[in-house]
């Protein structure tokens, strides 16, 4: 622990000292009186001032909370002797809040370990630490012993999903056993069609009626239940951080949705960094992807990137691309066209601002405003003619009448490409 | 002496109500300042209220740095509020009684004299020297 000297330390003695000199020079042993307890308190509080010897910790030191939920920090004291005040503060950052009052207490803890509760309040998703220090304080107050609480806490707060029934649906189903049903004929529970009967066939397949009809053997076919690959494209370069908001919730409720379908979902984050989670399927999937999403924050970047940064695993052949941006910058729009002229299914849910952000500054306030919305319009447009279904999602409605839209946008994509 | 005493009472007040840490000791020595002029300038007489005012500059000084510690916010534990209390008031005690100690032997005519006086120089400078020593260990 760190000694520091408080302002008594350095102010006691001095004023014991001019007042002795003060007596001395009015002749009046008065001043004597009024000076030596102030001496005394620096005398004896030197003498009897010692290394306190006590140490602080996190117990635990991870949580994780949903957006909304308190979680409480729990700061373990060791002691080897009665301290006379320990005053334990923590450093909260923004995004959490303290309950109950401010984030410092002061104590006086008992030989052993003493548990210092704080409730916090987890107002916003986000990676948080949250660091502390300890300032143990001696009776007559000459010096304060600081150290700081050995290891931080990770308070890991998820977004708060939004229910969505039904997500939009891959047009190409994988190998694995899923809940989408395949346009392959295989083994499945949806009918499909009718075949010749085939050696190897269960007798069970076979179709008895067309079989008596046409006086040969036929065998039902049906649609397997496959899963499905789904990447998360989330586009983190710097619109503003509603944008940001925006795209991590509804990448949060896309891959939960997924995720319980059995699909395997992948996430790429594009923006000044590149982060991304490979596609799998799972319940320690949801919270790598989770995890993956609540450390999205905008950094900002001039390099160019493109497509070619990304690595190719995290896009396999026939996953359908979902990309969560705010259609604001050019290099995630490069990569989007790109993606899309290599043949994969794309979508995009638009969390640009615009909706949310309402025209300042007079005339010229609201031609900018709708210059901005003109070029979004724009983009929308730009991408529906390559044939990439867009919606707008702006978090003031459900995200699932968005998705609906999308559903109904891809349906009537593919309508036309047939 | 008047402003000396009204420069120690708004350090106090300052201490306490902003924080400021140097109040407290400010003050203290305004008042203490005050209490030397009042003495300086007042009948040569022992004055018989010495070890209450040291106690009451003591009880000043303390509570306006407990004052100035608590500007900053903190959930305070019953055991330091009732312990930091009878600090306080144990110190006041203590320097009345140090006070009384001290003034005592001037009370009566019978032990003023030189002997007296080199004694209280000789326990003045060790008190310093004493405090110096610790401080320089500290």
């Amino acid at each position: 622990m760190t000694p520091s000297p408080t302002v008594r330390l350095r102010a006691y003695p001095a004023i014991c000292a001019a007042l002795l000199l003060a007596a001395v020079g009015v002749h009046r042993p008065e001043l004597v009186a009024v000076a030596a307890p102030f001496g005394l308190i620096a005398a004896v509080g030197l003498a009897r001032s010692v290394p306190p010897d006590v140490t602080a910790r996190m117990a635990p030191t991870e949580l994780r909370a949903i957006e909304g939920d308190g979680v409480t920090a729990l700061v373990e004291i060791d002691s080897p002797r009665t301290q006379w005040q320990v005053d334990v503060e923590l450093a909260v950052p923004g995004g959490l809040a303290s309950v109950g009052g401010p984030p410092r207490r002061a104590l006086r803890p008992a030989p052993g370990t003493s548990v210092v509760p704080f409730d916090l309040a987890c107002d916003r998703w986000g990676g948080f630490v949250v660091s502390g220090r300890i300032r143990v304080r001696e009776p007559l107050g000459l010096r304060v012993w600081d150290a700081p609480i050995e290891t931080p806490l990770q308070v890991r707060v998820h977004p708060r999903i939004e229910p969505i029934r039904q997500a939009p649906r891959p047009v190409r189903t994988q190998a694995s056993v899923g809940s989408d049903t395949s346009r392959t004929a295989g083994e499945g529970l949806e009918f499909a069609d009718v075949r010749l009967y085939q050696p190897g066939d269960r007798l069970r397949r076979v179709n008895w009626r067309v079989s008596a009809r046409r006086g040969t053997l036929y065998s039902n076919v049906h649609h397997p239940e496959r899963n499905a690959d789904v990447v998360l494209f989330l586009d983190s370069f710097a619109e503003s951080p509603v944008s940001v908001d925006l795209a991590v919730r509804a990448a949060s409720a896309l891959a939960t949705a997924y995720l319980r379908g059995r699909d395997r979902v992948g996430v790429v984050g594009f923006g000044g960094v590149l982060r991304w989670v490979l596609p799998s399927t799972g319940r320690a999937q949801t919270y790598r992807v989770l995890d993956s999403l609540i450390d999205t924050e905008v950094v900002t970047s001039y390099a160019w990137r493109d497509v070619e940064v990304i690595p190719t695993r995290t896009l396999p052949p026939g996953a359908l691309v979902l990309a969560l941006t705010p259609l604001a910058d050019d290099r995630a729009l490069a990569a989007l066209a790109a993606l899309r002229a290599r043949g994969f299914d794309l979508a995009v849910v638009d969390v640009s601002a615009t909706a949310r952000t309402p025209a300042v500054g007079g005339e010229i306030g609201r031609l900018a405003h709708r210059l901005w919305v003109l070029r979004h319009e724009g983009l929308r447009a730009r991408y529906r003619r390559l044939g990439v279904p867009v919606v707008q999602w702006d978090g003031l409605e459900p995200l699932a009448g968005s998705l609906a839209q999308l559903r109904e946008a891809r349906r009537y994509a593919r309508t036309v490409r047939s | 002496m008047a402003a000396a005493g009204a420069v120690g009472c708004t350090a106090l007040l300052l201490g306490g109500l902003t924080g400021w840490a140097g109040g407290a000791p400010w003050g203290v020595a305004g008042l203490a300042a005050a209490y030397a002029g009042a003495l300086a300038v007042g009948p040569s007489g022992l004055d018989p209220w010495a070890p209450a005012v040291a106690a009451g500059i003591l009880v000043a000084g303390e509570t306006g740095a407990w004052a100035a510690e608590l500007r900053s916010p903190v959930r305070l534990d019953r055991a330091v509020i009732a312990g930091r209390a009878a600090l306080v008031l144990g110190m006041a005690a203590a320097a009345a009684a140090v006070g009384l100690v001290l003034i005592a032997p001037g009370a009566g005519p019978q032990l003023a004299g030189p002997l007296i006086t080199a004694a209280g120089v000789a326990s003045a400078v060790a008190a310093v020297a004493v405090i110096r020593t610790l401080a320089r260990r500290a």
